[in-house]
């Protein structure tokens, strides 16, 4: 037996005939026994029906002449706008338009590196050569010597006898030396291993 | 020309894409009525519906390379007016929003205007005013519902080729129509009442 909701969903499938044999003894069943499901299965077939004798209606008599003169135009815009591309850019061969770039980035690049020659000033050297000149050279210590018992001790001054007043050797030998900012520094840092280390 | 009359719909548009412009006016012969009474059913508005169907064969004649014979040439070409006078409804409806605080609530039914049946016989009559009435309701239904039913039981096309009209599979398109027929029977008791 076939309900109202399955009776519904197979009308289109009675009227188009596109049933099994099997659903439409069902399917005619339940349009003898069910009142409300005919009404509505009559309504849909009358409808159906109106709609295939909906009266026709026919293109204008001036329909074709316009789609003519519409076709006409679409293709003399197409031919103009062909014949435009033609005259300007499908003349030129695509590879020109690498060419020219490179040449337009070459020239500029040789523009850019003459333009920055300009600004620099040849007389005087380039500010990190500047820079490096100023600053001492900042030299690491390769590894820490180890500790000299000598320099533990207070060094006693040696003095020579060329003269009176008592003048220590290493004083002279330093003061005439030229300054070695390198042995300087090493020897700054040496000290101050040591001093840290005297005072664990 | 004769002769083209016996040809097929896909011979004559394979004659078209090798450059016969005769065998595409035998095309806008063919097809000309069928897709304007198509699009009126689906705009109702005359002038648009012409348009539209213009519009198709513009297409038809600009695209006719992009037809390929896996599909039935009269699927392709309503295909296309399907989709323009889907477009129309789109703008009218966005036209119809923008101006909505402009219009006035009687106006509502004004949007519909139906051929004057004053001169016509009974019987004609009572078949013109049927026809208003589901026409009525027809342009009630949600766009995919009126697709089908215009095209099944106006245009009297099969299963198959509604099908590849609205790109949908044929479970589908079937189970569609009963529901299309069926609101149709809810919309028209709507109108009679």
């Amino acid at each position: 037996m076939m309900n109202c909701y399955q009776f519904r969903n197979s009308i289109s499938n009675f009227i188009d005939e596109d049933i099994t044999f099997k659903n439409r003894q069902d399917f005619k069943q339940h349009l003898a026994d069910c009142p409300a499901c005919r009404k509505i299965y009559q309504s849909v077939l009358a409808t159906r029906q109106s709609m295939r004798h909906f009266p026709q209606i026919s293109v204008t008599d001036n329909f074709k002449l316009n789609l003519r003169n519409r076709i006409l135009s679409d293709r003399n815009a197409a031919f103009q706008h062909n014949s435009q591309k033609s005259f300007t850019l499908n003349r030129i061969p695509s590879f020109a338009y690498g060419f020219a770039a490179a040449i337009v980035a070459v020239v500029a690049g040789i523009f850019i590196l003459q333009s920055q020659n300009a600004t620099t000033n040849l007389t005087t050297p380039p500010p990190i050569v500047r820079q490096q000149m100023t600053q001492p050279p900042a030299v690491q210590p390769q590894k820490i010597a180890p500790a000299n018992p000598a320099r533990t001790q207070p060094q006693q001054p040696r003095y020579t006898s060329a003269g009176t007043q008592p003048v220590r050797i290493d004083t002279i030998a330093t003061e005439n030396a030229p300054k070695d900012p390198v042995n300087d520094y090493q020897q700054n840092y040496e000290d101050r291993i040591k001093t840290v280390k005297d005072q664990r | 020309m004769d002769s083209k009359y016996k040809l097929t719909d896909e011979e004559l548009i394979s004659r078209f894409q090798s450059g016969d412009e005769g065998a595409f006016e035998e095309i806008v012969n063919r097809y000309a009525d069928r897709l304007l009474n198509f699009a009126y059913r689906f705009v109702l508005d005359r002038e648009e519906a012409e348009d539209i169907v213009q519009d198709t064969f513009l297409k038809v004649y600009q695209n006719r390379h992009a037809y390929k014979e896996i599909a039935k040439f009269s699927t392709w070409i309503y295909t296309i007016t399907g989709n323009l006078a889907k477009t129309i409804l789109r703008k009218r409806r966005n036209r119809k929003l923008f101006f909505f605080s402009r219009t006035a609530p009687e106006d509502k039914d004004k949007e519909i205007e139906f051929p004057s049946t004053e001169r016509l016989p009974d019987s004609q009559l009572e078949g013109k005013i049927e026809e208003q009435v589901i026409q009525r309701a027809i342009i009630k239904l949600p766009e995919h519902f009126r697709t089908v039913i215009i095209l099944r039981d106006i245009q009297d096309l099969s299963y198959e080729e509604i099908s590849n009209i609205i790109n949908a599979p044929l479970g589908t398109v079937k189970s569609r129509i009963n529901r299309a027929r069926l609101r149709l029977q809810e919309e028209l008791e709507h109108l009679r009442e």
